[in-house]
């Protein structure tokens, strides 16, 4: 989405980059959606590779940063919530 | 601008969505657009253009029809999201947090894998929340955010204790995007017992009054995008809520990410709208509808409003435009007819992937 922004400022050229325009705006706004927790680009890249990698019971074996895709909620019943469900 | 037909299968869309759809689009091009500049300057929170939806009945879009609401699917509410971004990204991205706390209590309440007393307990708290959304116009919202540390992971650091008649809240939320102007916020928190670690699956679901005491709406705002989302710090001093105003019985809320995971996704379409607005954008801009009251003086000025003038190569303006004013598409495409890009009508993405105009026609454009 990024890239879609900033090709669409690299197309209109310079005068895109202008407040006067909402390209701009645009541009900065599309930035904002990689960062937002709880699918921040990253942690979506760690389950990715994590559960390319492992079997969802052997991601709390695996080497990396726990607080990615090894620890949360959303793995359910094979995750830390194993034992109230 | 891109019209719904132009990236969405319509048969495959309910008449009554493809309506509320094409009324996005007038709102939008009518209002929100013309006040996005305006509440991104300011970093101020669209609170016209709330009033516009709610007048539309918009905020009840994913509510379910029995209580008043439109019922619409998950899918469907997605693409009013995406279209409302098209004019303004703050506006659709802060609907989507009042919407999506609709949409949890709608969806999570169907899940397969709720007890009967569960469900049984559940069912009296979110029609209690739906229909005091639909009488009041009530704008939810759902910060969740703490700073720093990711919520699925660990428990929620606010935290409620059990007190006569309901809760008492205690924490902090960071980026509480409508801090301010919504009416109820949702507040996820870990329930902690004495002497016991707080644990994941003790968080908890309440729904505060934006005027409970406690509750307060401290810090700047002042950030590079998404500026009218106005997503300030909440922090809740012994917030008292009452049993009635818990949205989600005990236990429940674990159970609702591993079913549905997808549920965070209403953030995407947001984004979604804001490409396409960029592509819609372009291709307007490149086909010389952008009016020149909009650019720069600089544009405005140079000598090129004829039709025969050359565009300068390596120029900041666009080769296309030549900084005249707006001109209508067909009258353009008669002028032009040694410019390639400018015959297509590429105003989707299915038509972009196929022969977007800076890629098919790069000679032509340069010539034009």
């Amino acid at each position: 989405m990024l890239e879609i922004t900033s090709m669409a400022i690299r197309t209109c050229g310079g005068q895109s980059m202008l407040k006067s325009l909402p390209l701009e705006r645009m541009f900065r706004d599309s930035r904002c959606g990689a960062l937002m927790l709880p699918y921040t680009s990253e942690i979506m890249e760690d389950y990715l590779s994590v559960l390319s990698l492992y079997d969802m019971d052997e991601i709390d074996n695996a080497p990396g940063d726990e607080g990615g895709a090894r620890n949360s909620l959303w793995r359910g019943a094979s995750g830390q919530l194993r034992s109230v469900r | 601008m891109s019209t719904i037909a132009d990236y969405y299968d319509l048969s495959r869309i309910r008449p009554e969505v493809q309506d509320v759809l094409a009324r996005i689009n007038v709102l939008g091009a009518e209002k929100f657009a013309p006040r996005a500049k305006a509440i991104d300057d300011e970093a101020s929170f669209p609170v016209e253009n709330y009033r516009d939806l709610a007048a539309e009945g918009f905020l009840g879009l994913t509510i379910p029809e029995e209580f008043g609401g439109w019922g619409f699917s998950l899918g469907e509410y997605a693409m009013v999201g995406a279209e409302i971004a098209k004019y303004c990204g703050a506006t659709a991205l802060t609907f989507n947090m009042h919407n999506s706390s609709m949409a949890w209590s709608r969806f999570m309440f169907d899940m397969p894998n709720l007890t009967p007393e569960e469900k049984a307990a559940f069912a009296p708290l979110r029609e209690r929340q739906f229909r005091r959304a639909i009488a009041e116009r009530a704008i939810y919202s759902q910060p969740i955010s703490e700073g720093g540390q990711n919520w699925t992971s660990k428990p929620n650091q606010t935290q409620c204790r059990k007190v006569d008649g309901g809760w008492k809240i205690n924490g902090f939320k960071k980026f509480a995007s409508l801090a301010g102007y919504c009416d109820y916020y949702t507040i996820v928190c870990t329930e902690v017992f004495e002497g016991q670690e707080p644990r994941h699956e003790d968080t908890m679901l309440f729904v505060v009054h934006k005027d409970n005491p406690g509750l307060t709406v401290k810090g700047d705002w002042d950030p590079l995008g998404m500026r009218g989302t106005n997503s300030r710090d909440l922090i809740l001093k012994d917030v008292f809520v009452a049993e009635e105003d818990l949205l989600m019985p005990r236990g429940i809320f674990g159970k609702t990410l591993p079913n549905f995971p997808h549920m965070m996704a209403t953030l995407s379409p947001t984004y979604m709208g804001v490409a396409q607005g960029a592509f819609d954008f372009t291709v307007d801009y490149l086909k010389g509808r952008i009016p020149a009251s909009r650019r720069s003086t600089a544009a405005c000025m140079r000598p090129s409003a004829s039709p025969s003038a050359k565009c300068t190569p390596g120029s900041p303006i666009s080769a296309h435009s030549g900084g005249r004013p707006s001109v209508r598409p067909r009258a353009c495409r008669r002028r032009r007819r040694s410019c390639a890009c400018m015959r297509r009508s590429t105003t989707s993405w299915k038509a972009c992937s196929k022969s977007p105009p800076w890629r098919s026609a790069p000679v032509a454009a340069s010539r034009c």
